[in-house]
């Protein structure tokens, strides 16, 4: 109920919940009551929501909508043309598509009924979980151009997607996955239901004709765990011995198949021990602990909104008659004319031929500015255009286009693995043939002294020394601490890098999108003279023109009325401007500038807001407040990293004054500014070079190579699909902080670990004299192996139990 | 004691069908929207209430 109370609010837009400008008139009437609306985008769509006898959505929702951008925006008719279609009937045909916008279950509602309602259309199902949507509808009635413009009409995006591609691929996967969890839990429950009645029975009190009858049962049971639940790690351990490079899949393997075929074999000449529950047990547990893992990576690719954003799906071509055709991107040729709209993607490296644009590039270069281009510049393939219409030839398409370059950086990064992990490989495999050589040598050494017992030996030797703790030992605590973590919005799409970061020296920011957000604007002006307000604001525009300082771009944005030319421009660097406009002197700058300029003293407002001042040579004119861009929690979390001792650097390809005043700003000492994507891999590679284990927190396509690079890489939200691709971790919140809550966990998450290997070891290599001396019968290894499986597994668990403390994340 | 010949058998046969049933569940798509049903069958209702006032209309303006 606390929602629909919070859902209700006049001061915010009643579609989206942005504050509503006072000066503006924007809204609906709704159910008696006049709505807010915080532009005529959100009140177009709100209307259209209404007119279309859906208004009870504002009923059924939850969370507020996603603001609609503009008026065009959404009128502007939908132009994309489909070129393939998913499957075909003969009557029907079926399309996949991509909805952004959705936030919660009610806008599943709202687009079902919308487009339930258009003819020809046969089904609509949206699944709230992937946000993906699968559309029939009736040949030649509608076409699909149509239904999208019927989605964005209600305020979503939607885009067709092919199915082709690795989303299906992880949907199977996790079919996959369930299937065999599911197989080898029903079975093993069924095996451990016969093999706790025989514990309970005693050795010696079950006939033993039964006793033959229930073992080939719980070896029947046993069968499909084995060779369908387990069939993964068996094919794991043929590939590893086949690439001679024997990893944990060999011992596991080898448990199972031994475990089994000595159970089957005792079972069949009636003597011995079976083993079937420990096998049943051991495959389900492990299939569980990969299946937590899989969840999390599945989330992290299928939860990425932006994920069309990099690469651009769709491209206008000119063609020879000067018509406007739409072709996928990937078949542009070199040379190919193409037209590329304000806020579309510019689909490949390309010279610009008509028209001057402003065209953003900081997703694929770090530079935060909009850069103009006009005829004979060149494009970047993957920048966003943001102001006029260009038309542009295609210079470049393929492996050498700006694109794949960095993606070939990524490769490259990847395949160079730090150190660490190489190392973690050799042990892994030195420890598994010192296992099977144990075995082996056990088997032989009683066969050779003609012990009777030799095979039961040697097999108890395997079934103490198969490291299922050992091997649990880690993935059971990335587990735990991964669906801690997933809890307060952190994915770890690799376990490892948990462990790794307790133990990193350096943690490296890249700027744009990651310490700030977007741009800086200037929220409120406070005018104190009798000028007028935008003729103030193009003085302030004038001089600021002359600055590169992160607040002269807050200026740089808005529009001027009359462009003034500012003459004698003087520059107090970081605190202020003077210039001559239209014949007067003006400053505009800092508290502290204007204080000196002018020899007085000004009210101090409010402490906690960056604020400019312009004044003539006489009195202060106005003040700005400029709204700050750096992301939530930074100072915080930086200033936290420095307690703990951790080396902290800014890398950007952004230019020298704003590097160097964000720097000041969270409290950076060590700055690198101007560097280019392989300037930072070379930084990279620099510092592990000499030693030092590196933590990279970006978020563009450009810091994608290093992402991979560093030792543990992290992107925080917002940040584009390359980058989430080639992440460790990813921040889903707005958040800074989560990273403390992270780095926290990583240093429970090591002890952990030590603690469970400690055990698993002592466990194991105090059990491997008095299994090989022939002490332990198997089952009391494989009992041994179960509680100590157990210990490991509920010692992880305890994880789960780390909250973020409140305090803590406050402070 | 004899009846457990007779009882396990038909529990393995029961598992089988589970077994068999859980993975056409899986397969079928049962399991790849797990949020998205649970909410629906709120709306559900109301549509139906939704459909049948409108019905209620067109059956309205038929008669008249």
């Amino acid at each position: 109920m606390t929602i629909s109370i919070k859902l209700e609010n006049d001061t915010v837009c009643f579609h989206c919940g942005l504050p509503v400008p006072k000066s503006e008139t924007w809204g609906i009437d709704f159910e008696g009551h006049r709505r807010p609306m915080c532009c005529p985008g959100c009140e177009a769509v709100a209307q259209a929501i209404i007119d279309s006898g859906l208004a009870s959505f504002y009923q059924k929702r939850t969370a507020y909508s996603v603001t609609a951008d503009s008026l065009e925006e959404v009128l502007e008719p939908c132009v994309t043309e489909l070129s393939e279609e998913a499957f075909e009937d003969d009557e029907l045909q079926e399309t996949s598509l991509i909805i952004e916008g959705i936030t919660c279950s009610a806008c599943i509602w709202l687009l079902e009924r919308q487009v339930k309602q258009l003819d020809g259309v046969v089904s609509f199902s949206v699944n709230y979980a992937t946000r993906r949507a699968r559309l029939k509808t009736v040949k030649q009635t509608i076409h699909v151009a149509d239904v999208l413009e019927a989605i964005r009409a209600v305020g979503y995006h939607a885009t067709p997607f092919d199915t082709s591609k690795q989303f299906s691929n992880l949907q199977k996967e996790r079919k996959d996955f369930l299937s065999r969890i599911g197989v080898a839990l029903f079975c093993g429950m069924q095996v451990m239901m016969i093999t706790l009645g025989l514990y309970i029975a005693g050795p010696n009190e079950v006939e033993a004709e039964l006793l033959q009858f229930l073992k080939w049962v719980s070896a029947l049971l046993t069968l499909p765990v084995v060779l369908f639940s387990g069939l993964p790690f068996l094919q794991a351990a043929y590939r590893d011995i086949k690439n001679k490079m024997p990893g944990m899949d060999v011992p596991v393997a080898l448990g199972i198949g031994l475990g089994f075929v000595a159970s089957l074999i005792n079972t069949y000449i009636g003597r011995g021990d079976t083993y079937y529950e420990s096998v049943c047990m051991f495959v389900l547990f492990l299939m569980l602990a990969r299946y937590v893992e899989f969840l999390t990576r599945w989330y992290a690719i299928s939860s990425s909104e932006r994920m069309m954003q990099a690469v651009p799906m769709v491209a206008k071509r000119v063609a020879d008659d000067g018509r406007l055709e739409t072709v996928s991107a990937k078949s542009l040729q070199l040379g190919d004319e193409v037209q590329i709209n304000p806020g579309e993607v510019i689909p490949a490296d390309a010279i610009v031929l008509k028209g001057r644009s402003e065209v953003d590039e900081s997703i694929l270069t770090g530079e935060n500015e909009p850069i103009n281009k006009t005829s004979g510049d060149g494009l970047l393939g993957g920048s966003h255009n943001l102001s006029n219409t260009l038309t542009a030839t295609v210079s470049c398409v393929g492996k050498h286009s700006t694109l794949s370059t960095i993606a070939r950086l990524i490769d490259q990064a990847q395949a160079e693995k730090p150190a660490w992990v190489e190392a973690a490989d050799r042990f892994a495999s030195l420890f598994v043939s010192m296992v099977i050589l144990v075995t082996a040598s056990t088997a032989i050494y009683g066969y050779w002294q003609g012990d009777v017992e030799w095979f039961s030996t040697a097999l108890s030797v395997l079934v103490v020394t198969c490291p299922c703790a050992l091997s649990l030992a880690t993935p059971t605590a990335y587990t735990a601490a991964m669906s801690a973590l997933f809890g307060q919005g952190i994915i770890i799409t690799k376990g490892t890098s948990l462990e790794t970061l307790a133990t990193v020296d350096r943690v490296i920011f890249d700027k744009t999108g990651t310490l700030t957000q977007g741009a800086m604007t200037v929220s409120n002006v406070t005018l104190f003279g009798s000028q007028e307000r935008q003729n103030i604001m193009d003085i302030a525009i004038s001089l600021e023109s002359f600055s590169d300082h992160p607040i002269a771009r807050a200026f740089k944005r808005e529009k001027a009325k009359v462009n003034y030319q500012a003459m004698n421009v003087e520059q107090a660097s970081g605190l202020g401007l003077q210039g001559v406009v239209e014949g007067g002197v003006y400053y505009l700058g800092s508290e502290d500038f204007i204080n000196q300029a002018l020899g007085i003293t000004l009210d101090r407002v409010d402490a906690n807001v960056t604020q400019v001042y312009l004044a003539n040579e006489k009195q202060v004119l106005a003040s700005f407040e400029i709204h700050d861009d750096i992301r939530k929690g930074a100072q915080l979390s930086v200033a936290w990293l420095k307690e703990q001792g951790k080396k902290v650097s800014l890398l950007s390809g952004d230019k020298s004054v704003p590097v160097k005043w964000l720097a000041k700003q969270v409290g950076i000492e060590d700055v690198t500014f101007n560097a280019t994507p392989s300037d930072k891999l070379n930084e990279i590679d620099r510092l592990q070079s000499a030693g030092e284990r590196v933590v990279m927190v970006g978020d563009g396509v450009n810091d994608a190579p290093i992402l991979a690079k560093a030792d543990v890489s992290i992107s925080v939200s917002g940040a584009s699909h390359l980058a989430r691709a080639s992440s460790d971790v990813l921040l889903m919140n707005n958040d800074m902080q989560s990273l403390r809550y992270v780095f926290r966990l990583s240093s429970k998450v090591s002890a952990i670990i030590k603690q469970n290997m400690g055990w698993a070891l002592v466990y194991n290599i105090g059990a491997l004299p008095l299994a090989m001396a022939g002490y332990v019968e198997p089952w009391q290894a494989a009992l041994g192996m179960s509680v100590s499986s157990l210990v490991v597994v509920l010692n992880s668990f305890r994880l789960r139990f780390t909250r973020p403390l409140k305090h803590h994340l406050e402070k | 004691m004899g009846s457990l010949y007779f009882l396990i058998p038909v529990s393995v046969v029961l598992v089988g069908l589970i077994v068999a049933i859980f993975l056409w569940a899986v397969r079928s798509g049962q399991f790849d929207d797990l949020e998205g049903p649970a909410h629906s069958i709120l709306f559900e209702e109301e549509d139906k209430a939704a459909d049948r006032e409108l019905e209620d209309k067109d059956n309205d303006s038929k008669t008249q």
